[in-house]
């Protein structure tokens, strides 16, 4: 297993079990009307959901591409790490889409969409797309065969 | 219609030049031992830099590594 993969597969295990967490916490804190009605918990939430995603951000897969005399990174795992984005692009586009249609049509009668979820949205979102990367780079090296 | 495709003697070179191991090739010519296993299955075609540095690992020159099939 190359280095760039076994990165990409801790970084993935890592980013399942923090949203694991985040959900589970969202939930045992009250989930949607909590999140609507209190502040802190809305506050805190947010909090961790930028630590989460900062944190497999700065120490996921990306950060293991750094060219350098002691990089464990060649070109070819380099290529697999660019066409990681198509793999983003799609999880974000699938994402936005299933959160527009169901809310759409869950308050096509009120013709109104609560403030509190575009909110939800943008965290799925950036869930989604830190997530994808990893996936990204480990469906390269699938596609690769190695 | 097909396309130009590359063939390579990696694998065979290796054990010509004193059965080479994937991991020795990878660390002379700068890449990983998964790009040396790709390359030799025909998964992937290398940059002209690490071309010529495989084909310097082995002290050949570049036609002897690596064909060109129309």
């Amino acid at each position: 297993m190359a280095p760039l993969q076994r990165s990409a597969l801790v970084s993935l295990a890592i980013g399942l079990v923090l949203t694991a967490v985040l959900v589970l916490l969202f939930v045992t804190w009250g989930g949607i009307e909590s999140f609507s009605q209190n502040t802190s918990t809305r506050l805190v939430l947010s909090a961790l959901f930028v630590v989460a995603v900062v944190a497999v951000g700065v120490f996921g897969t990306p950060m293991k591409a750094r060219r350098g005399p002691d990089s464990e990174v060649d070109e070819r795992d380099l290529a697999i790490l660019r066409r990681a984005p198509q793999v983003q692009l799609a999880a974000v586009m699938l994402t936005l889409a299933g959160w527009t249609i169901g809310l759409t049509e869950y308050y096509w009668e009120q013709g109104v969409i609560p403030i509190h979820w575009p909110y939800l949205m943008m965290w799925s979102a950036l869930i989604a797309i830190t997530l994808a990367q990893s996936l990204g780079v480990l469906i390269g090296y699938w596609r690769s065969g190695v | 219609m097909s396309g130009p495709a590359m063939r390579n003697n990696i694998r065979r070179l290796r054990f010509e030049n004193g059965e080479m191991t994937q991991e020795e090739l990878a660390h002379r010519a700068g890449c990983t031992r998964q790009t040396i296993i790709a390359l030799e299955q025909g998964k992937y075609l290398p940059s002209l830099e690490l071309a010529f540095r495989i084909c310097s690992a082995f002290g050949a020159h570049v036609e002897e590594v690596f064909e060109f099939e129309q």
